[in-house]
This record gives C-alpha cells, structure tokens and sequence, in this order.
C-alpha cells in the first residue's frame, strides 16, 4: 500500500485506434452504454447532467446522476457522479460526488486513455465500492467493511 | 475524516515515516519537517481524530503509532474500485479493437 496514493484511482490502458476515434467511444451516448453497460437517460454534453442506470450482470439496476462538467475534444473527459447513491429515500446532498477524468494521449499510431477517480471520503467509498466493482476478488473484505461502518440506510 | 486527514502534503508525509520509521515522538517526527512543533502537534491530533494514528505517554513525550488497519480498509475499498475500472477499459479496448 501506497500511503501517498490513498484517496484516488489511476488507471491506463494502451488502445490501437485514434484519439479521435477513442474520444468517440467516450462522448456517444451509444456506444458508452456498450461497453461501459449502462443506460443512458439525457444529453451527453458539457454541463449536461445524466442519468446512468447499471446493466452489467450482478450489480444491474443502479441508477445515480452524472454530471459532465469538462469536455476538451479529443483530450480531456470529465464527469462527477456518486455512484451508490439510489435509496430515495436518503438525502446524499451533503457527501460529495468523485470526479472521473479520462485522459487521451496519442501513442504511435494509437491511444493512451488514463482514468483517474478522486475526491473518495468513507462513506462514498464503501457505496461506491459496491457498484461497478469486480464482485471476483475483495467482496468479502468490501462486505466486512460495510458492516463495520455502514450507516442503516446502505 | 479518513480522506480529509490524508489530503494534506505534511501529514501524509508524517504518515509515511511512521509507517517506514516506526513509531515516534513529536521531536524525532519534527527533526525531519522545516515547520513547528505546533503546527506538527496540529497534524498529528488531526490524524488522531481520525483514529490513523493513536498516542501513547512515554515518559515526558507522546509517542505516536500508525493505526495500521485503518488504511487498509480504505485501500481495500479502493482496490476494489480499481479494479472495476480496469475491467472497463478492457471493455472499452475490446469495443475499438475488435469491433465489439
């Protein structure tokens, strides 16, 4: 464990197609739902704010807003989202959103995409942890921690 | 609280040599950082309240312990998220390079 790494998520992945390609599959309502296996209700769109609804198997049905706060065409993707946040019948008003920012860099003939997650407190953490997570490995850790500090809402 | 008390340079780096130097009193910790011991004393208690660390009276001094299962809970959580995010972007490769 990096103790200065605590707090935020950084992710790469080499893709072979162009940037302008790669920010396309991020930025078109249609084909982000594909592979990121969410429904998509609204406007992708600087400012625009969207409901996102999980379709993958296991943890489908989640349905959270997303605010798209930056887009810099084919550079920069930024959105803020809390994830978890689906009880009507909680008030999530006062825990903070993280924000997500997909970066594209051209590397050769193709992409670089880098994700990067932060803004996590405790609370967000262990809802956040329980949605688009790899349910594979570290559940049972998540479980645990849910039930340590889980407030009787989660 | 656990994010709040880590978002800060000092404390992060006093968080770091507990967990590489063990554990330390005010004035070891304060040999290493250009800034006072009261403001030191600020971070630690910080860090306290946030149950990262805890303080014990040894002798004269307070030696401060890192709390280690703290973290790890967090890291766990993050780890979990992480990973998450790994799986999209294979997905999210697959759909470019294979068509899918």
């Amino acid at each position: 464990m990096t103790i200065t790494d605590l707090g935020r998520i950084d992710r790469t992945i080499e893709i072979k197609a162009p940037p302008e390609r790669v920010w396309r599959a991020l930025t078109n309502a249609k084909e982000l739902s594909t592979w990121f296996r969410v429904k998509i209700e609204g406007d992708i769109g600087p400012g625009n704010e969207v409901w996102m609804t999980t379709m993958s198997k296991g943890y489908e049905g989640m349905r959270f807003r997303v605010l798209f706060v930056e887009m810099t065409p084919p550079r920069r993707f930024v959105w803020q989202w809390h994830p978890g946040a689906v009880d009507p019948n909680v008030d999530y008003s006062s825990e903070p959103r993280t924000t997500v920012t997909f970066t594209l860099e051209p590397s050769g003939s193709g992409t670089r995409v880098s994700v990067q997650e932060t803004g996590f407190n405790e609370i967000s953490l262990a809802r956040r942890a329980k949605v688009f997570a790899d349910n594979s490995q570290g559940w049972t850790e998540v479980l645990v921690w849910l039930s340590k500090h889980a407030e009787s809402t989660l | 609280m656990l994010f709040a008390a880590l978002g800060d340079e000092t404390r992060l780096r006093l968080l770091r040599q507990l967990s590489e130097a063990g554990p330390a009193s005010i004035s070891e910790l304060a040999h290493n950082f250009r800034i006072s011991r009261q403001a030191i004393t600020k971070h630690l208690r910080f860090l306290a309240v946030a149950s990262i660390i805890h303080g014990k009276r040894a002798g004269r001094e307070h030696v401060w312990t890192l709390n280690p299962g703290r973290l790890a809970e967090a890291q766990r959580c993050l780890d979990v998220i992480a990973r998450g995010w790994d799986d999209a972007l294979f997905r999210l490769k697959a759909h470019l390079e294979d068509g899918a």
